[in-house]
Formats: C-alpha cells, sequence, structure tokens
C-alpha cells in the first residue's frame, strides 16, 4: 500500500511581540530635571529670603525715618482724620516692616508722654492737688484714649501698651495711696499732739471744778475712752500715744497739786500727810501713796527752786542793766554832754536811788580828799587784780571811802575789764609767743590756732560770767593764767607725740631717756650713740634722732607744731 | 572663621566630586544595561533563525521524502497532485520561515533601541550629576557670602523727614 504523502504543516509562527522597551531616558530626565528644580528652589528661597531681609532692613529704615510725631497724632485725632494716613501702606514687606516699626516708636512715644504724664500727676499727688480717685480717673482716661490711638494702628502693640501703662499707672496709684495714708498719719499725729497739748490744761480745769473723787475719776475715765478711741485710728502710735496720754494725765495731776501747795506754801504740810484738800483727786488718779506724794513734793520743790532761780536772774539782770545804765550815764556826764541836775534827774527817773552825799558831790563837784585818792589807786590795782567787785565798790562809797563819781569811774573800769578783751588777747598770743612774723604762719597752723581760739573763748566765758554775777575779775592776768594752762596742754600733747617716738628709738637702742639731757645733747654726742650691739648707730637714724630733738625744742619754745 | 571655612570647602568639594562619580557610574551602568538589551535582541534573532532553519529543514525533509516514495511507486514525482502537495508545503514552510526571519530582525531592532534609550540616559544621568555639582557650587559659594560677607560701606545717619507720602518714596 501506498504511503500518503507528508506535507509540511504550518507551526502557526506569526510575528511575536517584542519585549517592551523601557524608556529610562525619559525617567532619568524627570528625575534630573526634579532634582535640579528642587535644587534651584532652594537658591531661590535663598535669594528670596535676602531680598526680604533687606526689604525689611528698608522698610524698617523708612519707618525710622518717617515716625509720625504725637503732635501729628493729635492734630489728626482732633481733625477726625484717619492716622493711619501717617503711616506706612500695610500689605508688602517693605510697608509691615516700616509699619510695625512705626507701630512700635509710636507705642513707645506714647509711654513716654504717659510717663510725663504721670509724672506730672505724681507731683499733684505730693503737692495734694490730686486724691486716689482723681489720680485713677486721669489715668484711666489717659491710658484708654492712648490705647485707642495705638489700637488703630497696630492691635499687637495695643496690647502690649495696656500691659506698659497699667504698670506705670499702677505706681501712680500706689503713690496715691502711699501720700493719703502719710498724710492720714501726718494729720493724725498733729491731732493727736494737739491733744495731749491741750491735756493739761483740761485736767487742770477739771480737777479745779470738780473736787468729787467719784465724778471726777468717770470725767477722766470719758475722756480717756475718747482719746482711746481717737488714737486708734493709727495702730502703729496708738500704744504710745495712750501711754503719753496717761503719763500727760497723772503729770497735769501732779503739777496742779504742786502748784496749788507751792503757791499756798504748804509743801512741808503736804508732805507730812495732810493732803485733804486734794484727797478727791489723788485717790480719782491713784496717787495716793507715799511715793507719789513724795514725787509731787519734788516737782512744788522744783517749781520753788526755779522760781526762786527767775527771781533771782531776774534781779540781777536788772541791777546789771541799772549798772550799765548808770555807768553809761557816768560817762555822758564825766564827757560834760549831761549837767549834774541831768545826770541826777536821768538816775531817778530810772528808779535809782542816790545818797544825799552822792547828789551833794555831784552838785558841788566835790574832789577827793588825799585818803580818797589813795583809795581809789588801791581799788583799782585790786580791780585788775581781780580782788573787787562792783559790791566792794558801792560799800567802799557808802563807806565813804571813795566819792560817788570815784566808785562810778572804777565800775567803768570794772565794765572794760570784762568787756573789752583786745588786751587779754595780745597776752595770751604773747603766751604762745606768737610775734608779728608767727602770726602770718598761724593760719597754717591749724592746732596751734584752735588751741588760742580756746582761750580767748575761755577767757570771754568767764569775763562775761564775771559782769554778769559781779564777780571779781583780774583782766590781764586771768587771760595769762588761762593762756598758759592750754599752752601747757597743747605743749603736753604736741611734744608728747614727738616725745613718744624718741623713747621708742632709746628703747630700740637699749638707752634710759632722760627729758633735759635728750634735749641738751650735743649733735656729735647723738651721733656717738651706740645701738644694742654695741655699735655706732648709722648716720641716718642719728639725724633723725637730731631731727626730733630740734622738733621738740621748737615745740617747747614756741610752742609751734613745725611739721 | 578658620577651620569653619576649610571645612565648608572640604565638605563641598567631597559633594561635588560625589555628584560626578555618581553621574560616572549612572553612565555606565546605562551603558552596561545597554549592550545587555544589544545582546538579549541579539539572541533572541539567533533563535528564530535557527527555528527557520529547522522549518526548512523540516520541509525539505517531507519533500524528499515525498519525491523518493513517489517514484519508488512508479508515479512522477514532480506531477499532478504531488507537485500540489509540495507546493502547499514550500508555501506553509516559507510562511513560517519569514515569520521567523522578521521576528529576528524585530528582536535586533529592539535590542538596539533599548540600548540606544540607555546610551541616551547615561547622557542624561551624566549631565545632570554635573550640574548638580555646579548647583551644588553655587550653592555652597552662596552661603559662604552670606555668612562671611561685612558691610562695604557706613550707613549714613538716618534724618528723619517725618511723613513722607508712602508707598512711592519706599523705592529709594
Amino acid at each position: 500500500m501506498a504511503q500518503d504523502p507528508k506535507q509540511y504543516r504550518s507551526r502557526g509562527y506569526t510575528l511575536e511581540s517584542q519585549t517592551p522597551l523601557r524608556f529610562t531616558s525619559m525617567q532619568e530626565a524627570t528625575r534630573s530635571s526634579q532634582t535640579l528644580a528642587a535644587r534651584l528652589d532652594r537658591i531661590s528661597d535663598f535669594a528670596f529670603e535676602k531680598m526680604t531681609q533687606e526689604a525689611e532692613r528698608k522698610g524698617k529704615m523708612f519707618g525710622v525715618q518717617n515716625r509720625p510725631t504725637l503732635e501729628q497724632i493729635s492734630i489728626a485725632v482732633q481733625n477726625d482724620q484717619d492716622i493711619n494716613d501717617l503711616l506706612a501702606e500695610p500689605g508688602t514687606v517693605q510697608g509691615d516692616a516700616a509699619r510695625l516699626v512705626q507701630s512700635q516708636m509710636l507705642k513707645q512715644d506714647l509711654l513716654n508722654d504717659l510717663s510725663a504724664r504721670f509724672s506730672d500727676i505724681d507731683q499733684q499727688i505730693e503737692a495734694g492737688l490730686l486724691n486716689k480717685a482723681d489720680v485713677i480717673t486721669e489715668m484711666n482716661a489717659a491710658i484708654e484714649g492712648y490705647s485707642r490711638i495705638i489700637g488703630q494702628v497696630d492691635p499687637d502693640q495695643e496690647i502690649k501698651f495696656r500691659a506698659s501703662a497699667s504698670t506705670l499707672g499702677f505706681q501712680s496709684v500706689a503713690k496715691a495711696n502711699a501720700y493719703e495714708i502719710k498724710q492720714r498719719k501726718i494729720q493724725h499725729a498733729d491731732m493727736s499732739g494737739q491733744l495731749l497739748d491741750r491735756l493739761d490744761d483740761y485736767v487742770q480745769t477739771v480737777v479745779t471744778n470738780d473736787q468729787n473723787p467719784a465724778s471726777l475719776k468717770a470725767t477722766l475715765l470719758e475722756r480717756e475712752a475718747q482719746a482711746q478711741q481717737f488714737f486708734s485710728q493709727d495702730q502703729d502710735t496708738y500704744f504710745d500715744n495712750m501711754t503719753k496720754y496717761r503719763e500727760v494725765e497723772k503729770k497735769a495731776v501732779m503739777n496742779y497739786i504742786a502748784k496749788e501747795i507751792t503757791s499756798k506754801g504748804t509743801i512741808l504740810e503736804f508732805g507730812r500727810g495732810q493732803v485733804d484738800e486734794f484727797l478727791p483727786l489723788l485717790v480719782a488718779e491713784s496717787l495716793n501713796t507715799d511715793d507719789d506724794r513724795k514725787a509731787i513734793m519734788k516737782i512744788a520743790l522744783d517749781q520753788e527752786d526755779s522760781l526762786n532761780k527767775a527771781l533771782e536772774t531776774e534781779k540781777k539782770t536788772k541791777q546789771l542793766l541799772t549798772q550799765d545804765f548808770m555807768t553809761d550815764l557816768y560817762i555822758q556826764f564825766k564827757r560834760n554832754d549831761l549837767t549834774a541836775e541831768e545826770y541826777i534827774d536821768n538816775a531817778r527817773a530810772k528808779g535809782i536811788p542816790l545818797s544825799n552825799a552822792a547828789i551833794n558831790e555831784v552838785m558841788n563837784n566835790q574832789m577827793p580828799s588825799i585818803d580818797q585818792e589813795n583809795n581809789y589807786g588801791t581799788y583799782e590795782a585790786q580791780l585788775y587784780q581781780g580782788k573787787l567787785n562792783r559790791t566792794d565798790i558801792n560799800k567802799a562809797v557808802r563807806a565813804g571811802k571813795l566819792l560817788h563819781k570815784q566808785g562810778e569811774e572804777l565800775k567803768k573800769v570794772h565794765r572794760d575789764i570784762t568787756t573789752k578783751h583786745s588786751d587779754a588777747f595780745t597776752k595770751i598770743k604773747g603766751v604762745f609767743k606768737v610775734d608779728s612774723y608767727t602770726e602770718v604762719q598761724l593760719d597754717k597752723n591749724k592746732a596751734l590756732r584752735n588751741v588760742i581760739s580756746r582761750a580767748n573763748s575761755r577767757y570771754i566765758t568767764e569775763a562775761q560770767q564775771a559782769l554778769a554775777e559781779d564777780k571779781p575779775f583780774a583782766g590781764i592776768q586771768r587771760a595769762e593764767e588761762i593762756a598758759k594752762e592750754e599752752f601747757n596742754a597743747y605743749n603736753d600733747e604736741v611734744v608728747g607725740g614727738i616725745e613718744e617716738k624718741v623713747i621708742e628709738d632709746f628703747n630700740l637702742l637699749n638707752m634710759p631717756y632722760e627729758r633735759n639731757k635728750f634735749l641738751n645733747m650735743t649733735t656729735d654726742e647723738i651721733g656717738s650713740l651706740k645701738g644694742s650691739d654695741g655699735k655706732k648707730i648709722s648716720a641716718s637714724i642719728a639725724n633723725r634722732i637730731y631731727a626730733k630733738q630740734k622738733k621738740m625744742i621748737k615745740s617747747i619754745n614756741t610752742g609751734l607744731d613745725i611739721d | 572663621m578658620g577651620w569653619e571655612v576649610a571645612l565648608l570647602a572640604a565638605s563641598t568639594a567631597l559633594s561635588v566630586d560625589q555628584s560626578i562619580q555618581q553621574a560616572k557610574s549612572q553612565k555606565a551602568m546605562y551603558k552596561l544595561q545597554g549592550l545587555q538589551a544589544q545582546a538579549e535582541g541579539e539572541r533572541k534573532a539567533l533563535q528564530y533563525e535557527q527555528r527557520a532553519n529547522d522549518t526548512l529543514r523540516n520541509l525539505r525533509r517531507s519533500l524528499s521524502a515525498n519525491m523518493a516514495s513517489r517514484f519508488a511507486g512508479g508515479v512522477s514525482g514532480l506531477d499532478g497532485s504531488a507537485k500540489l502537495i509540495d507546493q502547499i508545503s514550500t508555501q506553509e514552510a516559507a510562511r513560517d520561515m519569514m515569520f521567523d526571519v522578521s521576528n529576528a530582525k524585530n528582536a535586533i531592532l529592539g535590542g538596539q533601541t533599548q540600548a540606544d534609550i540607555y546610551d541616551v540616559s547615561g547622557s542624561i544621568a551624566q549631565q545632570s550629576g554635573l550640574l548638580d555639582a555646579g548647583v551644588k557650587l553655587g550653592e555652597a559659594a552662596y552661603k559662604y557670602y552670606q555668612v562671611s560677607a561685612e558691610p562695604t560701606a557706613t550707613p549714613k545717619a538716618a534724618t528723619p523727614t517725618y511723613n513722607k507720602p508712602y508707598p512711592s518714596m519706599l523705592e529709594s
């Protein structure tokens, strides 16, 4: 059997699809451009940031250079204009920056102005022109007004302004508060003082008019309660004031009783316990103990003593004035400015009695006897020696040892001695060896000048005391004594200071010190002094000791500290 | 500003170098990928060529077998139905072979095209890397300028002129 022919059968091949292309170039290009764009963006950002900063700087500069003044703001507000027209326009970097600076500066200007206003307010508070309520009203009005202005410009600045302004305002209110408290305290203290001042009079009146212990005690207690209520308004001074009140009240009662027993001359009786008259008062004030009575007696005795002293002083003053008048009158008479009649009449007019002998003597121009002349010389010498006073002179006149005119002449000498001090001062300077040359140096020597001033001052005081108390006073002689006392004290101080250092030197040299021996040492002797080691002291130490010696000698001789 | 400048310069230089090296690596990688794509295309084309050869071999085998069989049976192997069958077989085989030839060509073309794309990508990556390095340099220079630049002139003292009209005066 024949085989079937073999036919090639198609395998069905077709065009096969190819592996899809990967467009990496596109991806790469995209990635590259994205990276580049990002980097360029960053550079742009840098540049933009830089430009923004520059724009802000310019804006701030503009803001600073174009800050609206408070005056312009004030005019704008008065004319009902928008104050934003005075500031930079917002919406741009420069504009915003300029506006921010302007608003900040405006806020500061307003704060400064407000501070100045508050300062005025503070002054008005100090002057008492404003009270706390006024201050709060003024402060609120100012803060509110200013806040509205800044609020129109920048709300943020308004918040800051209000915070700062409130702090400023609070300080002023606190000051007003403190001032009011202080004023109240001052007023209260003043009134308390017045109350205490008047208490003495009040107590005197009460105790004079009310002798019943019960009602007197009630009256005083009522008054004390009133005072207590008043003093309690200031707690700081309450206890002090109440203590003072009780002391003043007690003292007023004691003074009253003391005054009464002094004037009635019953101090001793009171001391012995005869207190019936004052019993109500003593009971009312719980003063009826022995100690209280003794205290009242002491006050009474002091009052009497003071009274006697005052009377004595008055008498002495009167005598002094009378004596002064007579001396002046006598000088006029002696100069023939007054006739004998006028002299006598003037004395009588002043209430100064002249004896008949004196009148006759003056009228007849009587001359002194030989004894009287001699007596005059003696008394004058005694006056200068400080052995005679005016009373002694008066006694001598009354005894006929001196004429009236001689007596007045001697009293004039006494007055001159005690009132004219130039001779005494010259004497004092002489004691201090201050001559016309050293007087020039005196201004430079404060220590010595002070010593001389002290001596002069002592002299004047003693002279015035002698004149006032009619004591004998030996003018020049006393001046010399005072000067010597001061001189010695001064020298002891100055020389002593130098001497202390010399003694230190001698102690170091193991040498005994003796002032006179040291002052008489020659230069060679000082140079040959030996130290504790047996060797001669150096030239510089010798010179130092020699200089101290000279200084001591100079100080002792002249009283001048020649530093 | 001593060590800070040195640090800035060193880090910038390293970063720039890094960008350049990265660009080179990227380009080399794309080059390699291009060669791979080309080789893949050629490998596929070879497969198609081998299959076309197989088709031709199969056709010859069919034709030879048919001719031998016919002549052995006393029938002319070149005429009549035998010829018709051979013609049909040839046509079938020719179509298969032609498809494979086209497939081989397409594979080579595709591989080459992909290789070209990788080549372009490599160039772009290299350019991008260089550009990146340049931008980095510029960025560093700008930053350095910002921190190191000093004022060149003393600012003039401002003289306040209050309330200039705004904003025209801003641009001064």
